[in-house]
C-alpha cells in the first residue's frame, strides 16, 4: 500500500494552450507527474493558494476538455450560442453539464417557479430557493461553476411573443428540456422556421430518449404522431363514468366551476347557477355551503341522473344517490394486506371522510380562500384544491359503484405527475450534449454523415446488450403537417354547428398545436387570434368568432389557409362535413388526418370536382393507412412505451 | 424501519411514486462509500445523496485547480484542502434530509482496508483514487464479499466511461410496476443474479483481449495488463509504453472516437468529459439504487459508455457460454430495427 502517494503539497498551475494535452504532458516544463498522473508544479508553494483565481479553475478546467476533445471542437464549444428551453429536471443537469463541457454563451427560458418536490432531482435548487424562478437561480448556480460564462435568464413562456423566430434566430442550435407536449410543439415550429438544429429530449421514471432535429434532414417533432392528452366524451364525464379519472376530470371542472371565473366551456356548465349562487351572497355558512353543494350533486344530480332510463342497462346498472347523512355513517375502510407498507396518504378514506373532506374543503374556501373566490383554478399542488377534488371524484365513484383512490393515487392522475428521479435525467441531459456536439460538427455538412443519433435509455434490462441504445435519425416524413407538405384534412360533424373560435381553439391550437392562429377563407380574413371572443370590437374588424363555419360560406371541402405568425408556420386545411363522427373516438369532435401533396394539388385544380376526387382518394388512402398503420403497429406500441417522455 | 416524516414525502414526492415506499425506506436505512471523488463518481454522490442514501465521501487527495474545474462541489478556496471534506459540505447542501461524512483515510495494512470497508452496503471505488492499482481493486472487492457489501468500481477515459459490478449472490424481490397507478399491482417474483469477482475478472483478461467483446472493454483490459505487474507505470509518460505493449499482446482495439492507443492511454489521467460522467455516473446510481432496494434485474456486470456512438453496453466478463439460440422474441425484432 506504500505506493499511494503523499498529499500533494503543491497546487497545479493553471494550464492553458495545447500543452495539457497528455500526449505531450512529459515535455512540459516546470511540471511533473505525480504517480497518480496528475500534472503538478514543481516548487511552488502554498502560499501561492491565495492567489488562486477563478480564471485558473476555469483555465485548468478548460484544458482538461480541450485534451479530450482537441483544439477543433473546442473552439466550437467555446464559441457556440445556445438557447436551453426549460431549467427543471433536464434543464439542472442539462446547464451544468453545457458549462462544464465550456460552453460560454447561453440563454435559458423557463416559466416555472421551485417547489419543494422539485428538489429530489433539480439539485441547483436549495430549500430556501422555493417560489422563486428555476431560469434565474439556475443560472445563478451554474454561473459559481465558471464565472466567466455568459448566462442570461429568462423568466417566461417560451410561447411568448418576445421568444419568437427573432430571439430564436440568435442562436446556434436549441436545446430543449421541456416537461409537456405543448410547448416542445411550440419550439419544434421555431426551429424549423428559424432553420436552427434542435435537440429534443425527455424523460418519464427511469425511461428517456435523446435526439435530434434539423430541417429537410431528420424527423421533426411532429412528422409522427404523439399521443396527446386524452380527451373524454362528454357524456362519459357528466353523466356516465366508468373509471376514476372519468370522475376526477369531473371534480376538476366542478372545482373550477365553483371557485374560478365563468367559462363556458366548463364540462358542468348546466350547473353553474346552481354552484355559484353562493358567490353572490356577503357572507356564506361555509359549511352549509358545502352541505348544500354536497346535497344537490352527490344526491339530486344522481337521481335525475338515474331516472334517465335510456342511459342504464344490466350491463350498466343507474347510479346510486348519497345522502350526506347516510355518508357520515359509512366509517368503514377499505383495507389489505399491502397498507402496512404505505403512507396515511396512500389509504383509501372511509365514505365519511370523503364526505367530510369534501364539507371541510368547501368551507375552507369560503372561509380562508374568501377572497379568491371566482378566481382560483385547480392545481395539483395546492392541498385545499385537492382535498376538494380528491374527496369530489371519490364521492362520485361511490354514487357509480367505481372503487375509491387513495389522495396519492387522485394527486397522481389529477396532477399527471410523472415519476421523477436525478439519474435518468442525469443521464438524458448527458446525452443531448453528446449530440450536441455532433451537430456543431455536422454544420455545413450532411447530418447523415455525422454521428448524431437517437439514443433510448432502457431500463431496467438492456436491449441486444445496450442499456443506452443509438438508432439512426430518421428522414422527415413528406405528408408531415408541420414540416412537410403542411395540409391536413378536417373532418367535423355539422358545419352549422361549429363555430369558427370552436374550430380554432379545439382544433387549430388544440390538436394542430397552433399558438395563435389567423384563419382565411377565399383570400380573406374570417378569424384574428387578437379578437378570439365574439365583441364590438370584433365586429368592427368585421369578424364574428361566434358565427359558423357555414355562417361564413364553407362547405364541405372547402379550403382554409391557416397562419401563425409567432410560430412561423401555416397550413392549408381541407374541411369535409362527416356527420356520423364517431363521439367516442373523436370527443373534441375533430378529425384530423394529414394530407399527401399529391392529393393536394388534386383538389386545388378543380374545387366541385376536386371534392369527389378527393372523397374517392381520401378513401382508397384511408385504407392503405389503415393497412400500413396496423402493420407498424405492434413495433410503434413498443417504441411508443418509450417515446412518452415527459418530465421536464 | 422507522415511519418516513411528512418532510420526505414532500422531497422524495417524484421518486416515491416511481419506486415506492419499501424501497425508499431501503434507501433511507443504507450506507454507501464513494472513494475517490472523480469522473463518474462524482455525479453518482449527486445522484445517491438526492435519493435520500446517506454517504461517505473517502479520498486522500488534496484539491488541486482541476478538480475545481470539473468537479463542482469543489470551490477555488478549497483549494490545497481535503478533498473528501469540501465535498462532503456541499454535497451535504443538497439535500439536507440526507446525511452525508467525509474520511481521508487510506489502508495503510490489510486490517485497516478491512477497517475502512466495514459497515457499508455498497461502496463504489475510482480506479485513479486507488493509483489504478488493479491488485488493490481486486483486495477491496474481496474484503467486500466477506463483509457482505456490494463493490462497484470506475475508471474513465475521456470519451469513454466504465464501471464493473459485484453485487455477489443478489436476490431481487421485484420489479418496478408499469403503467402507474391505473394498472394495478403485480405478484412480486423474485430471481437471483450470480456475479464474478473482479479478481475473476481481471484473470480473463488474457481471454478479453483475444474474445468477442467490444472495442472499449478490451481497452480497459489492456490498462489492466499493462499495470498487472507495476502500477507505476500509471502516468502518462509511459503512452509509448503501452502501445506496445497492445502490439505484444496482439490487441490493438479499434475504439470509436479515438486515433490509436497512446492517446487512448493519455485519456485516463484526465478527468472525463463531465457529460459523459453524468451519463454513466446516472447509469451507476441506478445499480446502487437497483443493489439496495432490490427491485429491478441489476447489470452484471461490466458497462461502458462511448460518447462518441452514444451506446452504453453491458457485457458478462469473463463471458458466460452462449445459451442455445432459440426464436427472436418480437422485442428482439424491433430492436434489430432500431439498431444501427
Ligand atoms: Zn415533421
Amino acid at each position: 500500500m506504500e505506493r499511494h502517494v503523499e498529499n500533494n503539497r503543491f497546487r497545479q498551475e493553471p494550464v492553458g494552450g495545447s500543452g495539457f494535452c497528455t500526449r505531450k504532458a512529459g515535455e512540459i516544463g516546470n511540471f511533473r507527474q505525480d504517480s497518480l498522473g496528475k500534472l503538478v508544479a514543481v516548487g511552488v508553494k502554498t502560499l501561492v493558494l491565495q492567489a488562486m483565481t477563478c480564471a485558473d479553475v476555469t483555465a485548468a478546467g478548460d484544458a482538461a476538455v480541450k485534451a479530450v476533445v482537441g483544439e477543433e471542437r473546442f473552439a466550437m464549444i467555446q464559441s457556440a450560442k445556445l438557447l436551453v428551453v426549460g431549467a427543471g429536471g433536464i434543464g439542472c443537469e442539462l446547464l451544468k453539464n453545457l458549462v462544464l463541457s465550456g460552453f460560454r454563451e447561453i440563454e435559458v427560458v423557463d416559466l416555472d417557479t421551485i417547489d419543494v418536490s422539485n428538489l429530489n432531482r433539480q439539485f441547483l435548487f436549495r430549500r430556501v430557493h422555493v417560489d422563486r424562478p428555476k431560469s434565474v437561480v439556475a443560472a445563478e448556480a451554474v454561473k459559481q461553476f465558471r464565472p466567466n460564462a455568459n448566462i442570461i435568464s429568462h423568466h417566461g413562456n417560451v410561447k411568448d411573443p418576445q421568444f419568437g423566430l427573432e430571439f430564436i434566430g440568435k442562436f446556434d442550435v436549441v436545446v430543449n428540456a421541456l416537461d409537456n407536449l405543448e410547448a416542445r410543439r411550440h419550439v419544434n415550429r421555431l426551429c424549423l422556421a428559424a432553420e436552427k438544429p434542435l435537440l429534443e429530449a425527455g424523460s418519464t421514471g427511469h425511461l428517456g430518449q435523446v435526439t435530434v432535429i434539423r430541417k429537410g434532414e431528420t424527423e421533426c417533432f411532429e412528422c409522427q404522431a404523439k399521443p396527446s392528452q386524452k380527451v373524454y366524451p362528454y357524456c362519459t364525464i357528466r353523466s356516465t363514468p366508468e373509471k376514476p379519472v372519468h370522475c376526477l376530470t369531473w371534480a376538476k371542472n366542478l372545482f373550477d366551476l365553483c371557485f374560478g371565473p365563468e367559462d363556458e366551456s366548463n364540462l358542468l356548465a348546466d350547473l353553474a347557477a346552481e354552484m355559484r349562487k353562493f358567490q353572490a351572497q356577503e357572507s356564506v355558512d361555509g359549511e352549509d355551503a358545502g352541505r348544500r353543494i354536497f346535497a344537490h350533486l352527490f344526491e339530486e344530480d344522481i337521481k335525475k341522473q338515474a331516472q334517465l332510463e335510456d342511459l342504464w342497462s344490466d350491463q350498466r346498472p343507474p347510479p346510486g344517490p348519497l345522502c350526506y347523512e347516510d355518508a357520515l355513517k359509512n366509517t368503514e375502510r377499505p383495507s389489505t394486506d399491502a397498507d402496512k407498507d404505505k403512507l396515511e396518504t396512500q389509504k383509501v378514506p372511509s365514505v365519511a371522510g370523503d364526505a367530510q373532506g369534501f364539507v371541510a374543503a368547501v368551507a375552507k374556501m369560503y372561509g380562508e380562500r374568501r377572497e379568491l373566490i371566482g378566481q382560483s383554478s385547480f392545481s395539483k399542488d395546492d392541498p385545499v384544491a385537492m382535498d376538494f377534488v380528491h374527496c369530489a371524484a371519490n364521492l362520485r365513484m361511490q354514487n357509480y359503484r367505481i372503487g375509491r383512490l387513495s389522495r396519492w393515487d387522485a394527486q397522481s392522475i389529477a396532477g399527471s405527475i410523472i415519476p421523477a428521479v436525478a439519474s435518468t435525467n442525469a443521464i438524458v441531459a448527458g446525452l443531448e450534449v453528446v449530440q450536441l456536439l455532433h451537430v456543431l460538427q455536422s454544420v455545413g455538412k450532411n447530418m447523415k454523415d455525422s454521428k448524431a443519433r437517437t439514443v433510448w435509455v432502457r431500463f431496467p434490462e438492456p436491449s441486444r446488450k445496450k442499456i443506452l441504445q443509438p438508432s439512426s435519425l430518421h428522414t422527415p416524413n413528406p405528408d408531415c403537417f408541420v414540416c412537410g407538405s403542411r395540409t391536413a384534412r378536417v373532418a367535423l360533424r355539422s358545419l352549422e354547428e361549429c363555430k369558427i373560435m370552436a374550430l380554432a381553439k379545439g382544433c387549430i391550437q388544440g390538436q394542430l398545436g397552433a399558438h395563435k392562429p389567423a384563419l382565411y377563407a377565399n383570400g380573406s380574413c374570417i378569424f384574428d387570434p387578437e379578437y378570439p371572443e365574439p365583441g364590438e370590437e370584433a365586429e368592427e374588424e368585421g369578424l364574428h368568432p361566434e358565427w359558423s363555419l357555414s355562417q361564413w360560406g364553407l362547405t364541405s371541402g372547402s379550403l382554409l389557409q391557416v397562419e401563425d405568425e409567432g410560430q412561423g408556420w401555416s397550413i392549408n386545411l381541407v374541411i369535409r362535413e362527416e356527420p356520423d363522427l364517431d363521439e367516442q373516438l373523436y370527443p373534441g369532435g375533430f378529425k384530423v388526418s394529414q394530407w399527401p401533396t399529391q392529393w393536394w394539388l388534386q383538389v386545388e385544380a378543380g374545387a366541385g370536382a376536386g371534392e369527389e376526387a378527393a372523397k374517392d382518394m381520401a378513401e382508397k388512402k384511408r385504407k392503405a393507412e389503415a393497412d400500413a398503420a396496423e402493420a407498424t403497429a405492434a413495433k410503434k406500441a413498443q417504441l411508443d412505451a418509450n417515446t412518452v417522455a415527459l418530465d421536464d | 424501519m422507522s415511519a418516513i416524516t411528512g418532510d420526505q414525502v414532500a422531497v422524495y414526492d417524484r421518486q416515491l411514486r416511481l419506486w415506492g415506499v419499501q424501497a425508499q425506506q431501503r434507501l433511507l436505512n443504507a450506507k454507501v462509500l464513494i472513494w475517490g471523488l472523480e469522473g463518474s463518481n462524482v455525479e453518482a454522490c449527486k445522484n445517491l445523496v438526492l435519493a435520500g442514501i446517506a454517504l461517505t465521501l473517502r479520498d486522500h487527495r488534496t484539491v488541486t485547480a482541476a478538480d475545481v474545474g470539473f468537479n463542482y462541489f469543489l470551490r477555488p478556496e478549497d483549494i490545497g484542502k481535503l478533498r473528501a471534506e469540501c465535498a462532503s459540505k456541499r454535497v451535504q447542501e443538497m439535500n439536507p434530509l440526507g446525511s452525508v461524512s467525509f474520511s481521508s483515510d487510506r489502508p495503510t495494512s490489510d486490517d485497516k482496508l478491512k477497517e475502512l470497508l466495514k459497515g457499508f452496503d455498497i461502496v463504489v471505488v475510482g480506479l485513479s483514487c486507488l493509483g489504478f492499482d488493479f491488485e488493490l481493486a481486486a483486495k477491496m472487492d474481496s474484503v467486500c464479499r466477506s463483509l457482505g457489501a456490494g463493490f462497484l468500481l470506475t475508471v474513465a477515459a475521456g470519451e469513454l466511461s466504465f464501471f464493473f459490478s459485484d453485487l455477489h449472490e443478489h436476490v431481487m424481490q421485484d420489479r418496478s410496476a408499469q403503467g402507474g397507478p391505473e394498472a394495478g399491482p403485480t405478484e412480486p417474483k423474485a430471481e437471483t443474479f450470480s456475479f464474478p469477482s473482479f479478481g475473476s475478472w481481471l484473470a480473463a483478461v488474457p481471454e478479453l483481449l483475444q474474445g468477442k467483446s467490444d472495442a472499449s472493454f478490451k481497452l480497459i483490459g489492456l490498462l489492466a495488463s499493462f499495470l498487472q505487474k507495476d502500477p507505476q507505470k500509471a502516468v502518462p509518460s509511459r503512452a509509448a509504453d503501452f502501445a506496445t505493449h497492445c502490439r505484444e499482446v496482439k490487441c490493438e482495439p479499434a475504439v470509436d472516437g479515438l486515433v490509436g492507443m497512446e492517446q487512448a492511454f493519455g485519456h485516463f489521467f484526465v478527468e472525463p468529459l463531465i457529460h459523459v460522467a453524468s451519463v454513466l455516473g446516472g447509469l451507476l446510481s441506478q445499480e446502487v439504487i437497483k443493489a439496495i432496494t432490490r427491485k429491478d434485474p441489476p447489470l452484471v456486470n461490466s458497462v461502458c459508455f462511448n460518447a462518441h456512438t452514444g451506446a452504453a453496453l453491458v457485457e458478462h466478463i469473463p463471458p458466460v457460454a452462449a445459451a442455445p439460440k432459440k426464436r427472436k422474441a418480437e422485442e428482439e425484432v424491433v430492436a434489430d430495427l432500431l439498431d444501427d
